[in-house]
């Protein structure tokens, strides 16, 4: 058996919202509201959903980028949580994140040899400026990249290139997990093919750990050992990915699969078309969030919110109709 | 909704293979520094009347130009519109700026990847809706409010006599993107013009829409040209496809052709890089290379410097468009190929 490299056990993380109905009470925004699962080394977690599920806050929750408001976070059995400054700088050499657009996070003023030059000095790594060079060099190498790429600014790059960037100043340090938020999001089709392929590769050569967040379910199903749905803040359903698409369990899931348009015209499926929009996270539904969406909603599921069932070893489902407590259906 | 019942039934006695919209050797070009850079290169195609046709290709490939010169969008000072582009054998392109707007909104609407591009934030919903049918149809106030309120109600819209007090930030993303179909389709337009229409929204949410276009298609048969680079919403509504690369159409043929036997190797490419929710692939096996910038290949074949069959001919001249059994394809590959 694998190593548990990730446990993330109950994690909450609440914004405060201004101007709550009651100037007395503070009200709370509950953008990640129970997160569990388990991530063993060498594997992907894929987080899907729609916008404002809360993937962004678990992922820098998880690196403590945003502080978590409740629940467990260990990495290789270290509470993370309570980590102070000095063993969390420690951390971050040990886990790293990827943006949707590399450019907001790279210094447009600085070469992009001084940029990935400069993640190896703050964590110590190589003798000096000359030893780093030539250990940028390699990334370049690594990342598909040129390496006259050394001499050049972010902005002469197109959209794959600074991802390659961005995707080389993270494996710079040697991590162990990489946190990659939506990474092939904004890029065309051809391209986000190459950085997938690219993902993949370091993967198998470096033995890195993923946590790949996309709203692309058929991105997220082609990268990912496991799978989490997450809809309003919670997971709905959390399974590796061939039970996952053998056994898709909660309505939501079903939805979401049912939704994704498929590139064969040949293959008409049978759309469950969803009412309605996902609603204001500030003000979320009564007990089970996706119930007033639900086609297959009940009377319990308006006023209790689901405990997460496990149907089989490692699927676990957040629904009413798993749960033989409720269910009189089964 | 009397005078688009008119129109409908107007529409059944026409002939239904004619030509609604035709498009000749349609060059855009576009001032930059001393230079003029070509957007579109010469483009050609036919739209016949009832059909969906997807424009598709990756960014900067010259779709948006392409429809926005349809539209006669393309500001005179910015670019330099050239060719031939027929409504029902009226030209389009020439026509004066007034003329123009009389057949924008009736003739040939438009809808957006960003509806608030169509939508004023200052103005009411209803308002909004209620002008564009005063501008083309003189009824009377009365009657454009009941027509606005069909027309929110035809595009799924809940609760319309409310909403047509909001305004635009009032709604979710998704209800936008409908009061912009409602607004093209308040007239009735024989051509719909669809820019990436399902981009910015959640996949639950572009499920809702392309239902909601297939079901507007069924009912009033308009034509609609669907600009997109999402291959899984090409195979879902399109009838006929047209592959655009480096402001070339470089592949023409109906949905099934294309997807089971694409001719070009940028189309296979494309088919080949993306992950596909009905069959694993362990591996992508995507073109190679960056899309280059406009003006930045001269000679030959643009696609040649990502292309795997490159052959000598490819870096000299650039390929016409080969007539094969079921579809048109830009290839050199395809040269010996030709039927008829
Ligand atoms: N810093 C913040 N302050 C307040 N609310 C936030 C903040 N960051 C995110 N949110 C809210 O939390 C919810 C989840 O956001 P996010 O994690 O970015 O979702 P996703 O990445 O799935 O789109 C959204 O409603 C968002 O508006
Ligand atoms: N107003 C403009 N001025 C100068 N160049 C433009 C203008 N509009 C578009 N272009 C250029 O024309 C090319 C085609 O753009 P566009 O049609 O928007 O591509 P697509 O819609 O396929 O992504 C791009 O290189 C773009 O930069
Ligand atoms: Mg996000
Ligand atoms: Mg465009």
């Amino acid at each position: 058996m694998k190593n548990a490299l990730l446990e993330v056990a109950d994690l909450k993380t609440y914004f405060p919202v201004k101007g709550g109905l009651l100037k007395n009470t503070k009200e709370y925004l509950k953008a990640v509201d129970g997160i569990s699962f388990t991530l063993e080394e060498g594997d992907t977690l894929g987080l899907v959903g729609e916008s404002g599920c809360g993937k962004s806050t678990t992922g820098r929750s998880i690196l403590r980028l945003i502080e978590p408001t409740e629940g467990s976070v260990k990495y290789r059995g270290a509470e993370v949580t309570s980590m102070g400054k000095k063993e969390l700088r420690k951390l971050r050499k040990e886990m790293q994140i990827v943006f949707q657009d590399p450019y907001a996070s790279l210094n447009p003023r600085k070469q992009v040899g001084s940029i990935i030059e400069e993640a190896l000095s703050t964590h110590g790594i190589g003798r000096d400026s000359n030893e780093r060079k030539g250990m940028v060099l390699d990334l370049l190498e690594k990342v598909g990249l040129n390496a006259t790429a050394y001499e050049r600014y972010p902005h002469e790059f197109s959209g794959g290139q600074r991802q390659r960037i961005g995707i080389a100043r993270a494996i710079a340090v040697n991590p162990s997990l990489i946190i990659a938020d939506e990474p092939v999001s904004a890029l065309d089709v051809s391209i986000q093919a190459q950085i997938l392929n690219l993902f993949q590769d370091l993967q198998d050569s470096m033995g890195l750990t993923y946590i790949f967040i996309a709203h692309d379910l058929s991105v997220v199903k082609h990268i990912s050992d496991k799978i989490g749905v997450m809809y309003l803040g919670r997971m709905v359903e959390l399974a590796s990915k061939d039970d996952l698409f053998a056994r898709p369990s909660h309505p939501y899931t079903q939805a979401l699969m049912s939704a994704v348009p498929v590139p064969d015209p040949t293959i008409k499926k049978e759309r469950i078309i969803l009412t309605g929009d996902v609603p204001n996270p500030s003000n979320p539904p009564t007990g089970c969030t996706f119930h007033p969406r639900c086609r297959s909603c009940m009377e319990i599921c308006a006023e209790i919110a689901p405990k997460p069932v496990e149907i089989s070893p490692g699927h676990v489902v957040s629904c009413h109709l798993y749960d033989p407590e409720y269910n009189c259906a089964t | 909704m009397a005078s688009l019942q008119e129109k409908t039934i107007g529409k059944q006695d026409s002939d239904v293979s004619e030509n609604l919209l035709s498009v000749k050797g349609l060059n855009v070009k576009f001032k930059s520094d001393n230079t003029k850079v070509t957007a579109v290169n010469n483009v050609s195609f036919q739209l016949k009347e009832g059909e969906t046709v997807a424009l598709v290709g990756e960014s900067g490939s010259g779709k948006s130009v392409t429809s926005l010169s349809i539209m006669g969008l393309i500001p005179k000072h910015a670019g330099f519109v050239d060719g031939s582009i027929q409504l029902l054998g009226q030209q389009l392109n020439g026509l004066p700026a007034k003329q123009m707007r009389t057949i924008r909104g009736r003739e040939i609407s438009m809808i957006f990847q960003e509806p608030m591009t169509s939508l004023n934030p200052v103005h009411k919903i209803g308002d909004q809706i209620g002008k564009v049918i005063r501008l083309h149809e003189n009824i009377k106030k009365e009657e454009i409010t009941k027509r606005t309120i069909e027309m929110l109600v035809k595009v799924g819209i809940p609760r319309p006599d409310k909403i047509i007090k909001e305004y635009p930030h009032q709604l979710s993303g998704g209800m936008r993107q409908r009061v912009m179909i409602a607004m093209a389709m308040a007239c009735n337009p024989k051509l719909l013009i669809a820019d990436e229409p399902t981009t910015a929204l959640d996949v639950t949410i572009q499920a809702q829409i392309l239902d909601l276009m297939n079901d507007l298609k069924k009912q009033y048969s308009t034509t609609i040209l669907l600009i997109t680079h999402d291959l899984g919403v090409v195979a879902e509504i399109a009838d006929r496809v047209m592959v655009m690369y480096y402001g070339q159409i470089v592949e023409e043929a109906d949905v099934y052709t294309l997807f089971k036997s694409p001719k070009h190797p940028y189309t296979a490419g494309l088919i080949n890089s993306i992950p596909n929710l009905e069959e694993m692939k362990s591996r992508l096996d995507p073109i190679t290379g960056n899309v280059p910038n406009m003006g930045e290949i001269t000679v030959g074949c643009p696609f040649r410097t990502r292309c795997n069959h490159a052959k000598d001919i490819c870096s000299v001249k650039n390929p016409p468009l080969f007539k094969l059994e079921n579809q048109t394809v830009r290839c050199w590959l395809h040269e010996n190929k030709e039927v008829g």
